[in-house]
């Protein structure tokens, strides 16, 4: 529904509310069309206010700058034939904004202990000579913003702040699900509304889904380690994304 | 199916409605005249639901506040009057 369609309706139950409480108050004496007056008049003004809540870009729009943002990055690997895995990264080890870091080399040279010496798009993350990498933003950057309060600690948290963006906020997929065994984070997310146009091969492959990248970015906020997106699995209507704590 | 086709603020509404218009039928199934109790049972209802709302952004609930504040100084409106019609009656 888009914002001029709740203002619309807002209206006509605002105005449908007046009218019905009017005609039961003054000519028909009815307590039961005013009970129903009064509850579409509080209806109504719900609704209307509802519609500056929607969002000013358009859903093609934001689509569009997804792709492009994604195709850009697809680009930049494509150029440095990047194909390692994005380690994502908490605030804490990036200069306070979670970013993922795609590696020169594999990640399994990559050190437990990572600290980034510089928030830059070209960062080394250790003395090795092939210790840099790309410092990149994913979608997950920027969901963080979203959630009313910080990232939980607890797989309980983490799951309810999982559920409330992806579900909730961002209105991705109908649930999500969380679990973690031996430093194995499963996330289930299902009910998902399936993208036209998935992401380049060189994205998938590093960077992952956008929906797996908000996971990835919400659990290494919440358990303060950088995790790696191990695998995605698709299915009708559900993904399952299996993480891995460093 | 069409659960999974609406967004959360269409589902906030729909679910809204029901419970708002729900509640009207049992008023007048009750044989409930009294226009301030209709008001406050839809105050504490909306209060109430706006609260368990936990999926909503955080702009929508900004903005359903808004309507909840008007809500809070009409019901505080009515309950002034209805203590001047007491004090009056004595």
């Amino acid at each position: 529904m888009k914002q001029t369609g709740y203002h619309r309706i807002g209206v006509a139950l605002l105005a449908s509310g007046a009218g019905v409480l009017a005609g039961s108050l003054l000519l028909l004496r009815s307590a039961p069309g005013a009970s129903t007056g009064i509850a579409l008049l509080v209806l109504g003004a719900i609704v209307l206010v509802l519609g500056d809540s929607r969002p000013r870009v358009s859903p093609e729009l934001a689509q569009l700058l997804l792709h492009a943002g994604y195709d850009n990055l697809a680009r930049l690997l494509e150029e440095l034939g990047l194909r390692s895995a994005a380690i994502y990264l908490p605030a804490s080890l990036c200069h306070g904004t979670p970013r993922a870091l795609i590696p020169l080399s594999d990640t399994g040279l990559v050190p437990a202990s990572l600290a980034m010496a510089e928030d830059r798009l070209i960062a080394r993350f250790s003395d090795a000579p092939d210790g840099v990498g790309l410092l990149v933003s994913t979608p997950g950057t920027q969901t963080l913003g979203l959630l009313p309060s910080g990232v939980g600690t607890s797989t309980d948290e983490l799951a309810a702040s999982l559920q409330m963006l992806t579900a909730g906020t961002l209105d991705l997929v109908r649930s999500a699900e969380l679990h973690e065994v031996d430093g194995l984070v499963s996330v289930e997310y299902r009910g998902v509304s399936k993208d036209r146009e998935t992401p380049a091969l060189a994205v998938q492959q590093t960077v992952g889904s956008p929906l797996a990248a908000i996971a990835a970015t919400l659990t290494a906020e919440g358990r303060q380690r950088p995790v790696i997106i191990e695998s995605e699995t698709e299915g009708n209507e559900s993904l399952l994304v299996r993480l891995r704590l460093m | 199916m069409i659960n999974e086709s609406l967004s959360v603020t269409d589902r906030y509404i729909v679910a809204l409605s029901a419970l708002l218009l729900g509640t009207s039928i049992v008023f007048a199934w009750s044989g409930e005249t009294r226009t301030q109790v209709f008001f406050s049972v839809y105050l504490i209802e909306v209060l109430a639901f706006n609260q368990l709302s936990v999926m909503m952004s955080r702009r929508a609930r900004a903005c359903t506040a808004r309507v909840e504040r008007v809500l809070v100084v009409c019901f505080a409106i009515l309950v002034l009057w209805e203590i001047v019609r007491i004090i009056g009656a004595m």
